[in-house]
Order: C-alpha cells, then structure tokens, then sequence
C-alpha cells in the first residue's frame, strides 16, 4: 500500500506517512514498528502516557492469497510488562487486518490522548475520530455488532471492552469473539488514549508483484503445511458437539487454512448464569475454562458454564492466559495458604461459575480490593495486597507474563529437558512471553516425536536429521544432548519470531520444518524446503530479490534494534536477561521420561548456555549489549543511541 | 519402518476433472455453509488466481462473515441447467463450454448492461467494480477450481451432492501420507 496513518487524538488530526522510507530494511508489522518506536519513544515515557504511540502494523503479506497471513502486529510500552513496562509486542487475528490493507494503509501509529471517548473510523481513503457516545461502556461484542449495524457487515472492528477502559494491565483488544492481542495490555493503552475501537473498511485490492509465481508458491506452502500446533494428528469435529452445540470450523485468522486441533465456534450454547443461547469461538488456552479431569487445571465447571465464562471474559476484555496459566492457579495457592477465604462473599470454589463472574467483574470494574488489584496483573497485584509472593515463582518467569511452552509454570503444554533450555533462552531474551511468535523450537520437538504423539511422531533419528538441517547439529534436537547445542536454535527461533511477526504470517505453522509428505519428513513444497516458505512467498509478493541470508539479516536486524531500544528506554543488561533463573530452577513440572526423574536449570551452565548465545548474536558476554561490529554489520549505527544510559 | 495405516482417502477431486464423474452426474461446485470457517481462502485465491490480485470484491465467490452468530452466508453460481444469466443475456455473451459443463463470460460480445446480474436467482453473477465489469464464476476453467483447493474444511467441494468427505474431518489430513515414519 505504501502508507500509513498517523493519528494524534489529543490533537484530533489525522496524518499520512510513507511506509516505503523503511520496508527495504523492516519489512512491515513488528519490524516496522520497532523502526518507528526507536525514533519516537524516549525514555522515561511511560505506557499510558500521551507520548507512548500505539504502533499498529500489517505487513507485506497480509491481505493476500498467502497462506496463513491474515495478522496485524500491535506494539507500545505494555502496562502488564514488569518490572518496566517494557516496549513489546502482540499480534492478533481476525479479519481487521486485511481490511486495513483493503482500505489502502499499511498500518496506524496512534498518539496523543483524547478528553472524550471516540473511535477511529476508516474507510478506504476517508478517516476520521468519532466519538464513542454510548460505546464507552459496552462489552467488546456488542461494540462491534453496533459500529457494524450502522456501517455495515463489511466493517471490521478492533475494540476494547470495560477493562480495557478501567485501564487494566492484563486488558486485551480484540476483534470478532476470541482474535486477541492478548498479552502486553494494550487493550489498557487504547483505553488510556480513551480510543474504543478502530473500525476499518476497504474495498481496494493488492497488487502482486509476480502474481504467477507468487501464487505457485502460495498453493505450495498451503497443501504443505497440514499441520497446526506441530500435531500430526487429523484434525475433526466431536459428533455430540456438532449435535448439541453446532461446533464448526472456525479460522481465527483470515487465510488461515489448516483446521487447528482445538480452534472451534459454536453457535448455540445456553448459558448457565444467563438464560439465552450464546455463541463464539473458544481456541487455545480457553479450552481449559471449563477445567480438565485429573489434570493441574482440575476445577469442573463443566462445558455450557465454561463456554459461558470464556465469552465473559472476551468481552470484558481479560487476557485469558494471565487467568487461566497465572492467576487462578496463584489464587488457589494463596487460598490453601489462607491468605484470603472469600471473593465477594462467595468460597473460592472453582466450580461454581459465579465465582469465576465475580471476579471477572471485580478486575474489569476494579470493585473491591483484591479485583483493583488483580487488575494490575498478578504480580503486580501482589505486591497491592502484601501476599503471595513466594508463589510467583511457580507460575511467572519474567517480565509479568505466566509460563508458557518452558516445562514449568504452565501445566497444559508438556515439554521436558533438555528441549525447554531453548525456551529458557527465549524467555530470558525477551520482554514478554516469547512464545507467541516462538513456537517453532518447543511445540514441533515435543509434538512430532512419540513423547506427546505416541501413536504418529517420528523417531528420534528422523528427527536428529532434520535437526542437523536446520540447527546445524543433532545435538540441538536430540534428547540425551543436555546443555550442548541449544543456543543456535535460540537464535534461529528468535529470528523466526521476527520473520512471523513482521510478514506476518502465523506461528502455529511457520517455520515449517518437519512433515508428513516426504520421505525423509524434512518439510519441502517442490525444491523449496520448508523453512524458506516465508521468504519465497515475500520475495513474490513483493518483488524483493533477498536470498535466504538477507531475510535472516533483517530479522537479525529487528532484534538487535528492539535491544537497543530496550537499552535506550530501560536500560536492559545481562542482568535482566538472567531473573528467569529462579524459576527455571525449580523441577520441571513432569517426570522426565529420558532421566527417569524431573529435573530443573543449572545456573552455571545456563550461564554459559547464555555466553554461547550472547557470542553469537555478536553481543558483549558482560553486559549484554550489542558490540560496535555488530552494530556496524547490521547497519545501525544512526539509531544505536547517543544518549544510551551506561551499562549496569 | 511401515506404511501408514492412516486412511486419508486419496487426492480430492483434482484427479477428475472433465464434465461428470465415474457415475455420470455433472460436476459443480457443492458448498456446506455450515462448514464454512470464515478463513475467505476462497475468495482470495479465486481473485488471486482469475484477476491476478488478492482481493475480496474482484472474487467470483463470495462469503459474508457473521462472526456473532453462527453460519457464514455464501453466494455461488451453480453452473445450472437452466442458467438464467444465459438464458437472458441480451448479446448472448454468456457461453456454455459443454465438455467441462461451465458458463462462462465472452468479454468480446459482453455490453456490460448487467441483466445477468439482475436475474441470477442466486446473486452469484459479480462485478468487479475496479474493472468494471462482470465476472462469474467458470470453475477455474473445470481444472479443481481454485476455492476447492485452498478450502480446507470440505466447505466447498467439486463434485456432487454425493460424494462429500467426511464432514468431520479437516480436509488436508484426506491425503495420502503414503510414507513411513
């Protein structure tokens, strides 16, 4: 498209910026962002201050034939990050995205603060900020079904609900009933701006620049990547839901074309606590609300009641990982520990849905005190009410985001030594829950060997092949390798994050690296192996002639720009990168099946797993920071900063 | 070392792809609405495909979302046997290609004065609003067409009412694994 908005709601003006000026070096979505934020956030700004822009981007790919690739990736200083509000990142689904794109933007920088409650409206060329009215208020649902009663079923609406008004740290912004940025509480910055939603219209179309080959490879990549989540399991509906419920397919994104093994909608389920019949989508964590039999999460509230409460809380606006991997498990750590023994009058009973509602409320409408101070987020809530601080441990790495695909904190996702080191190294280099965009290393090891695919994962020497491929060794996959090896793949992934982040394309099939269509079950379309995909399809798209070292370069780029950014603003050092320590200490959360016992981190050798990273991403092994050589390499001398505080 | 038990049933449709299948019924796009995830591949890779860009309002399919409540609608052309949009055309640029059994638009005799959309019992007859001009759905030329193969629920299916896939059952994991592990 080529441009992008730029809206000032304290000024209430609208402006348009050229996107062309960075996308050689940035490319689009979070790589952009970075670029944009690095210039115009300075230190000392905090997230819900007048000066912290909202940077929402689409990128090259979005909008298109691509498969997979209907995502927008939204960045800011995050209120839920801890202990600064770091600058970071999420992305979310849906539709919105594409119809940005559709409407002839690339993205929107949003500034300034309004007095008043308003909306954005875009639709192709004409902008405008509108007031919220009455919007203010609403739930993130009906805010959507009333902007698209008025302007039609082609809007696509991106909102907040009440939390994200009442300026919550864990609030998301979301569109349609479950395509979230979740993490970060960015739905807290819109709500800090008093921006209830961006409304979005467009009926213009995106020019391909080699549209034959381009969809050669789209048609490749798609009938390639079979398999969401890294599950190498067929993919159905449940019979009795279909009966009962009306469970159906539902792509949380638009292009997205593998059926995800747990991403359904359903269109008719009756309330419990209200007395109609409810629809929505549930996918991901949000199928643990209702609870799971003989598992951590082991409350019952049964399917219609935990359906119920997940629809609440999507429109409320809560962030359902902080909940349901963080929050509750917390709650019923310091309820055993009898630092409180009620919730507005109710026992903590997890399977009485009205427990769940009330104190979905009390964060949302922040009503009593444990509800104002959960609403800042679990680990800050903490803090507020003067307990349960020595189980934060159990469920929160860093950076004020509960565990996720690391072997501990969070108890759905099984994944064992030596495998969650590399996620050790993600989480410790990263301002938020890496895993959004990191997947790749964790989710496809566990799930495409026997350890969690029993009946079809491949065996370990297939697997140790294709390591070697992509890592460079066989160490880096292979289960008996403890500390060998794992900071290439740490690396590679972080890359990957970028790539997926800034195309965008989505995490739960990029990069794609093992398969059932070929014999060696080495992912490939044609002669294109499969961690290329998103290269080719770029290149294609856009008519960019990167070979594959020049697409890692750029997202080499991308991370080494948001750590100096995070240098600039918050002054990160190795010293940050290593508080995840204590929490990776603890035993891993299952019996290794490889050591016959669960195991946890050694710091010593963790600390020179950190040494091994460090070196390779060129960066100094005492503090932290990106050397001048690789500052020059990477071309970013103008933007390392003059003003950069010394080092700890 | 085995082969897979697994049965994905084989390659769909693209084997086929003349007027009828082994039975003899005429092949034709059949949609399940219900089965329909709102992912708008369809759309996409159809205008993608037939007007070289991607595209919602240049596609030759069209599905209207309804993310609150349920069922997404989708508007088609059924290749009839009684086509409407032929039947009526004025300049009778509206022709039937009868070896693979679709309608489709000859441009050189088309005036664009769009009675074929006003009379299209199912909406199905377009306009491409950047070109000007109508647009209708040929089956990709009754090679699979283009929405068939980027669906992946079995929503849309070349064939006939007869012969869908198993409803339950994402469509990509139909294929044949045809390797061992």
């Amino acid at each position: 498209m080529g441009k992008f908005l730029r809206v000032d709601l304290g000024r209430g003006t609208v402006d348009i910026d050229d996107t062309l000026r960075h996308v050689d070096e940035y490319v689009g979505g979070r790589g952009l962002a970075a670029r944009i934020a690095v210039d115009e956030i300075a230190p000392g700004t905090s997230a819900f201050s007048a000066h912290n822009p909202l940077l929402l981007f689409t990128g090259p790919l979005t909008g298109t034939a691509a498969p997979y690739s209907g995502r927008t990736s939204i960045c800011s200083l995050a209120p839920q990050g801890y202990p600064v509000e770091w600058y970071t990142r999420s992305s979310f689904g849906g539709h919105w995205g594409p119809a940005l794109k559709y409407a002839g933007w690339d993205g929107i920088v949003i500034s300034g603060c309004s007095a008043t409650p308003v909306y954005l409206l875009i639709q192709n060329d004409r902008v405008s900020i509108e007031a919220a009215g009455s919007l203010w208020g609403c739930g993130i649902f009906d805010t959507q079904k009333r902007l698209i009663q008025q302007y039609g079923e082609q809007l696509r609406v991106f909102a907040i609900g009440p939390s994200g008004e009442n300026l919550s740290r864990i609030a998301i912004a979301a569109t349609e009933t479950e395509s979230a940025s979740g993490q970060g509480g960015f739905g807290a910055v819109m709500g800090s701006k008093k921006l209830k939603a961006i409304a979005v219209q467009g009926n213009q179309a995106i020019q391909i620049a080699d549209p034959d080959r381009f969809l050669k490879i789209c048609n490749l990549v798609r009938e390639e990547a079979h398999a969401s989540h890294g599950w190498p399991h067929p993919i159905r509906l449940d019979p009795e839901k279909v009966a009962q419920y009306g469970q159906r397919f539902q792509a949380c994104t638009q292009q997205c074309h593998t059926g995800c093994y747990d991403a359904r909608y359903y269109t008719r389920v009756p309330g419990v606590l209200c007395n109609k019949l409810l629809a929505g989508q549930v996918d991901c964590v949000a199928g643990l609300f209702p609870g799971l039999a003989n598992s951590f999460y082991n409350w019952n509230l049964g399917f219609e009641a935990g359906f119920e409460i997940t629809q609440m809380s999507n429109d409320l606006g809560l962030n359902h990982w902080e909940i349901l991997i963080g929050m509750i498990p917390w709650l019923r750590d310091c309820r055993r520990a009898a630092y409180f023994r009620e919730i507005n009058g109710r026992a903590f009973d997890l399977d009485d849905p009205q427990v769940w509602a009330d104190l979905f409320r009390s964060i949302t409408y922040r009503s009593d005190e444990l509800g104002r101070a959960l609403a800042e987020g679990v680990v800050r809530g903490s803090e507020l009410l003067g307990f349960g601080q020595e189980f934060l441990v159990r469920y929160y790495p860093a950076w004020g985001y509960a565990g996720h695909w690391d072997g501990h904190g969070d108890h759905i996702n099984h994944i064992v030594f030596p495998f969650w080191l590399v996620a050790a190294l993600q989480w410790a280099m990263d301002t938020r829950d890496p895993i959004s965009s990191g997947h790749g290393y964790t989710q496809n090891i566990m799930n495409w060997s026997t350890i969690n695919s029993p009946d079809y994962g491949l065996s370990w020497e297939t697997i140790k092949l294709i390591g070697k491929k992509v890592y460079g060794s066989e160490l880096a996959v292979d289960p008996a390798s403890g500390y060998e090896a794992k900071a290439f793949p740490a690396v590679w992934h972080n890359h990957r994050s970028v790539v997926k982040d800034s195309l965008p394309v989505d995490d739960q099939i990029f990069p794609r690296i093992y398969s059932n269509y070929t014999s060696d079950h080495y992912a490939r379309a044609a002669d294109i192996e499969g961690p290329d995909f998103e290269f080719h399809l770029l290149n294609h798209a856009t008519g960019l002639d990167w070979t594959s070292a020049e697409f890692d370069l750029f997202a080499e780029r991308v991370i080494n720009l948001e750590r100096l950014l995070q240098i600039k603003l918050h002054n990160r050092s190795r010293k940050d990168d290593e508080t995840l320590v204590p929490y990776f200490e603890q035993l891993e959360n299952s019996v290794n099946p490889f050591k016959g016992q669960a195991v946890g981190l050694d710091p010593v050798k963790f600390r020179l797993l950190l040494d091994q990273y460090y070196a390779l991403r060129g960066w100094d092994c005492v503090t932290g920071r990106p050397l001048p050589e690789t500052i020059e390499r990477l071309q970013l001398q103008h933007l390392s900063g003059a003003n950069t505080p010394s080092g700890k | 070392m085995h082969s897979s038990s697994i049965v994905y049933g084989g390659t769909i449709g693209s084997s086929l792809s003349t007027k009828q299948d082994m039975t003899g019924a005429k092949r034709k796009l059949v949609i399940d609405a219900t089965l329909c995830c709102g992912c708008l591949s369809c759309m996409i890779n159809c205008s993608q495909f037939q007007e070289h860009e991607s595209s919602l309002f240049s596609a030759r399919i069209r599905v209207t979302l309804e993310p609150f409540d349920g069922v997404h609608r989708l508007v088609w052309c059924r290749q009839c046997d009684e086509a409407e949009c032929a039947l009526n055309c004025p300049q009778q640029a509206i022709k039937y290609e009868s070896v693979k059994g679709y309608y489709y638009v000859d441009y050189g005799l088309c005036v664009e004065c769009r009675t074929c959309v006003q009379v299209c019992p199912y909406g199905a007859m377009m306009i491409n609003e950047t070109q000007n001009c109508v647009i209708k759905c040929d089956l990709c030329a009754a090679s699979e067409p283009m929405c068939v193969r980027s669906c992946f629920t079995g929503a849309l299916w070349y064939g006939t009412e007869d012969d869908h896939p198993d409803r339950m059952l994402s469509r990509y994991f139909f294929r044949e694994r045809g390797d061992t592990r």
